[in-house]
């Protein structure tokens, strides 16, 4: 007994020894020369596959030499992991992020500032939602660029023909304007069946096509400013809640424990949701007969939230100008018309370059005609406003929506209170 | 006659009231797992489709509905081995050494004598008042220092110091009597033989309670293990994996489910070895006999 407990002690401790030694499974860390550039992606599988390939290619290709290293890291957590890696110093050279992310990054001077490589021609090729996520005004007051959009994405109205066709209405003609919309719900609510025209979230970002549409700003010019207690943005606000309060349409997606509005469409409970891009592929693989449509028009025509991911280029200690201009030539090569039209047909996305838009091949009709809906609604869709905590806007706003939505407040009194919390908590000083 | 007969019917009812709530109560309880293991046979963005039951009993019915292409793409695609070992390494190591310690320092703070050691023992407590999260830059910053990132070092060590693992030995070994201690010392045993011939022993249920729980906070720990490790790393375990069938609008259900259903196994396997020094040891550290 006292030698088997010895012989076990023994090994923990050489095991422990060595372990700490770092000579049992040391791995080995490989480091960057001065023609590498690495890039952190936080693409899904297909996504990374054509960006390494379209990397490799510039690998190939570009006059100095230089080669892309990708490496991918998850979505879930990337903010953890950037924030880690910076306090490391040892940052990626490139790397894919949110892009209410960056005007975080940018305010603690992190990312490079390529103004000097981008003139006003060059801006107005990309997506203008999309660009002007990495247009930010900095301490000084100017604006400058940082990075350019990867990807962009806002929603749209999605309808299930079949129940169109039930509730006897053209699914080939979805409704153009709010009122339209209204009239249809109408149409589609039939409660006993647990079936409602609409199914909507409640979050700040699924609420701006419907600010958006109204003519609503949310800042002012100066950024100092909320405005979203003006009377288009109440007015707005107001027919979105009285779509669930006063015309009984809306089947609660919004709340907690409600049917989510991309699974109550799925399951036939809503007729028309607000929906992204990234759910067509899900939509079209469970065989759900369905319509994408252009967000309908209010006072100010049709517009959209915007989402996406910016590419930025992060500050290194020892970088020549010759390797940042690399980097910028390689965003550049990621989101020229040629590359975007690639990988807009390969993977059915929205390219951020609007040269590309011409040149989108997809085989499938139907998700050509989907795309180009898509294409068309980020025209006019309106970037989320650039403050440098857009979580906690969310965090303010999305309970006084509820509020409202629950009857506890009017609409006015809501956003009044959002208002006032958010220029105290959330904005810069004046 | 007849009373004998209500009594037996009686009984019969009783129990069948007994099944029906027992068979309640499993079918609860494993329905999460029911329901993971169906929907990582879903067809891919079919996840959310409330639809169980294939239309028609037959090959093409089931075919209609469930598919095992999920788990053929994430043994192909996934690599889900390389994760799968990884994680075995990381949680088994750190389990075995956290518990190692934590037997050590329950032992000295359960049986020893020395100043200041209320004192020094409330403090540990008091850490465990502060969240996790505010730990992972210091310790991202030390472990990095020591040249420890992206190796199997970094991603056990720093989580070595378990004070709930030291507080669970302690008030199991108060309830070892002190005159077993005192008749070792009396028959010639060492400091060292107490402890791994007498303490370890008798405290084996909290050994393999604390081993077990340890276990599976590593084997789930996602965060850490993220930012401790490069990406694209050879040693990046199954959370961090299975992280990668999440996007910024939604995840692979069915892909992560099907990586679930194996992930879950060597949990599951240590359970079962493992329950009855379990149950044993979650009860008898509770109370000070």
């Amino acid at each position: 007994m006292i030698r088997n407990s010895f012989i076990m002690t023994f090994i923990l401790a050489v095991m422990l020894i060595g372990f700490l030694c770092g000579t049992l499974f040391m791995n080995q860390v490989t480091g960057m020369g001065p023609k590498d550039i690495l890039v952190w992606n936080s693409y899904g599988p297909s996504e990374n596959k054509l960006f390494t390939e379209i990397a490799a290619e510039w690998s190939k290709t570009n006059p100095g030499g230089y080669k892309i290293h990708v490496a991918q890291i998850p979505w879930m957590g990337q903010e953890s992991k950037y924030r880690t890696a910076l306090i490391a110093g040892a940052p990626p050279d490139i790397g894919r992020v949110d892009t209410p992310f960056v005007p975080e990054l940018v305010h603690n001077g992190i990312l490079e500032d390529i103004t000097q490589f981008v003139t006003p021609e060059i801006l107005k090729e990309y997506v203008p939602a999309a660009i002007s996520s990495c247009i930010i005004k900095d301490k000084d007051g100017k604006e400058r660029v940082y990075g350019f959009p990867d990807q962009t994405n806002g929603a749209c109205l999605f309808y299930n023909k079949q129940l169109f066709r039930e509730a006897g209405l053209d699914p080939e003609n979805p409704p153009k304007t709010w009122d339209e919309f209204l009239a249809y719900c109408k149409k589609l609510t039939i409660p006993e069946k647990d079936q409602f025209g609409f199914g909507m979230d409640n979050s700040l970002w699924w609420s701006f096509p419907f600010f958006n549409t109204y003519g609503a700003e949310f800042l002012n010019p100066e950024g100092d400013k909320c405005l979203l207690n003006s009377k288009e943005a109440i007015a707005a606000l107001q027919f979105k809640i009285d779509l669930y309060r006063v015309h009984n349409v809306e089947g609660r997606a919004w709340s907690s424990g409600g049917r989510k509005p991309e699974d109550g469409f799925l399951n036939k409970r809503y007729a028309m949701v607000l929906m992204g891009p990234w759910k067509v592929a899900d939509f079209r693989k469970a065989k759900v007969d369905f319509g994408v449509a252009l967000v309908p028009a209010g006072p100010k025509g049709t517009s959209t939230n915007v989402g996406g991911t910016n590419m930025v280029i992060f500050k290194q200690r020892k970088r020549s100008p010759e390797h940042l201009k690399a980097c910028y030539d390689f965003l550049r090569y990621l989101t020229s018309a040629e590359v975007q039209a690639k990988w807009a047909s390969e993977l059915r996305q929205i390219p951020v370059n609007m040269g590309a838009y011409a040149n989108v091949k997809i085989d499938d009709s139907e998700e050509a005609k989907i795309l180009s809906v898509f294409m068309e609604q980020m025209k006019t869709a309106k970037a989320r406003p650039k403050v440098l905590k857009y979580a906690q806007l969310e965090l303010i706003i999305n309970p006084e929506m509820e509020n409202a939505l629950n009857g506890g407040k009017t609409v006015e009194q809501a956003l009044n209170d959002a208002v006032k919390r958010i220029e105290a908590e959330a904005l810069p000083k004046k | 006659m007849q009373s004998a007969m209500n009594v037996k019917l009686m009984k019969r009812l009783k129990m069948f009231a007994l099944y029906a709530v027992l068979v309640l109560g499993g079918i609860i309880v494993l329905f999460p797992l029911i329901w993971m293991v169906l929907t990582a046979l879903k067809h891919p963005g079919t996840a959310f489709k409330f639809n169980f039951i294939p239309s028609s009993f037959t090959p093409a019915g089931f075919s209609e509905l469930y598919t095992i292409e999920n788990f053929k793409k994430v043994f192909n695609e996934f690599n889900f081995m390389k994760y799968f070992i990884n994680s075995i390494i990381v949680a088994t190591l750190a389990a075995l050494f956290a518990t190692t310690f934590s037997c050590m320092a329950g032992y000295v703070f359960a049986k020893k004598n020395f100043a200041g050691k209320d004192f020094l023992f409330y403090v540990l407590l008091g850490t465990m008042m502060i969240p996790g999260m505010m730990y992972l830059v210091p310790q991202f910053v030390i472990t990095l220092k020591l040249g420890w990132f992206d190796t199997y070092q970094g991603m056990i060590v720093p989580h070595l110091a378990n004070v709930f693992g030291v507080f669970m030995m302690r008030q199991f070994m108060r309830s070892i009597p002190d005159s077993l201690i005192e008749a070792a010392k009396l028959d010639g045993a060492s400091e060292w033989q107490i402890f791994s011939i007498l303490i370890v022993p008798l405290s084996k249920p909290i050994i393999v309670t604390l081993f077990l729980l340890t276990f599976l906070f590593h084997w789930s720990n996602f965060i850490w293990q993220l930012v401790i490790t490069k990406p694209g790393s050879a040693i990046l375990t199954l959370p961090v994996g299975l992280a990668y069938f999440s996007g910024p609008h939604g995840s692979e259900w069915e892909l992560m489910m099907s990586a679930s259903c194996f992930s879950i196994i060597p949990i599951a396997v240590l359970f079962l070895i493992a329950q009855n020094f379990f149950i044993e040891g979650m009860t008898r550290g509770a109370v000070k006999e």
